[in-house]
């Protein structure tokens, strides 16, 4: 069979694609944080008449930060499955057997989802080196990511050699 | 009664004036007559003439050539009225006898085509002026362009998106060697999770 053309779908998603996923969801969260918080400053200025200021040196605005984050993955994946990041690279999240993502599963991902950052990040070699390319959040929760579009293996240059 | 010598000489007068008048009248008549005679005898010898004259070989023995060289064309030309000329032609009752299949038939479009400067054809047309004539919102409204370009975004949306997901496979597979020599797999990994791809089909 011609690997470039034999689809991907529904195998496991690599480093590369997983990481631009995150980006994009950096991105996204990032931004409609911003407008959420300007949006309710510019409410409260003209309720109340006091003057809201995001300060990022204050811990307080990181756990609200964090609590958006954790709403915006948290509610993405319990109800698609997938992020606005994830959506874009065609990519799922799965139960490990491939089975739908629970709510259950998303909620304890959510929560998981931190600890990969620890040790610099340490929680993600499982991607590049883990059997089934799960990532820490990925082991404790019971999941795995995988393509979810029929993917193809592009002819470029470094895919020539096997 | 007895008349009166004035009276006789005038009634005298008149009947001498009556007679003068009859006279004169005679004598015109009597004078005409030889003009009469001789009118009507010149008419049946011209008819007599006409009758035996050969018209055909009197016309062909014309140099019809020099004739028309003696013509002075030009002058002729002046002294006619083209436009009294054109209004006496029924034009409707020519073109109604005119065969005009017979005459495409005849006609080498494709020579004609070739003589045509369409440049200059296309040069002397007022196209601001033709497109103000259309009608565009029902041109557009006929033509569904919006949905033309609904469906034409999306395709072009749709093929930049899996340009971008190829990349991000490609870049894992290459990720995915390297990690494969960094640390050397003593088995082979699955392809996906069991559900989605069945291990014997990997």
């Amino acid at each position: 069979m011609n690997r470039a053309a034999a689809s991907l779908a529904g195998h496991y998603a690599g480093a590369a694609s997983r990481a631009a996923a995150y980006v994009v969801d950096l991105a996204v969260s990032t931004t409609l944080f911003s407008v959420g918080v300007a949006s309710v400053a510019y409410l409260v200025r003209l309720v109340a008449g006091a003057d809201v200021r995001f300060d990022g040196s204050n811990p307080s605005w990181g756990v609200v930060f964090a609590a958006w984050l954790a709403l915006y993955y948290g509610y993405s994946w319990a109800a698609t499955g997938r992020s606005a990041g994830s959506a874009l690279l065609g990519l799922r999240i799965v139960a490990r057997d491939g089975s739908p993502l629970g709510k259950r599963r998303a909620l304890l991902r959510v929560c998981a989802f931190p600890l990969s950052f620890l040790l610099a990040g340490a929680g993600f070699l499982g991607i590049l080196f883990g059997r089934e390319r799960r990532a820490l959040h990925d082991v404790i929760a019971g999941t795995a990511v995988v393509y979810d579009w029929e993917a193809r293996l592009p002819r470029l240059w470094f895919n020539r050699r096997r | 009664m007895i008349a009166r010598p004035g009276t006789v000489w005038a009634d005298a007068s008149r009947a001498g004036a009556d007679a003068t008048r009859h006279g004169a009248r005679a004598l015109g008549a009597l004078l005409r007559m030889p003009v009469v005679v001789a009118a009507e005898a010149a008419a049946r010898v011209t008819e007599a003439v006409v009758a035996r004259l050969d018209l055909d070989a009197l016309v062909a023995r014309v140099d019809l050539d020099a004739l028309l060289t003696k013509l002075d064309v030009a002058r002729l030309l002046d002294r006619i009225d083209p436009q009294r000329l054109v209004d006496r032609v029924d034009v409707q009752g020519l073109i109604e006898r005119v065969d005009v299949q017979a005459v495409v038939d005849r006609v080498d479009v494709q020579a004609l085509i070739d003589r045509i400067d369409v440049q200059a054809v296309v040069d002397r047309v007022d196209v601001n002026a033709l497109l103000a004539t259309v009608d565009l919102d029902a041109l557009l409204a006929r033509t569904e362009l919006g949905d033309l370009i609904a469906q034409s975004t999306r395709d072009v949306a749709g093929r930049t998106i899996d340009s971008v997901r190829s990349q991000g496979v490609g870049l894992d597979r290459v990720l995915d060697r390297l990690a494969g020599r960094l640390v050397p797999r003593t088995r082979p990994r699955p392809a996906g999770p069991p559900h989605l791809v069945p291990p014997d089909s990997a």
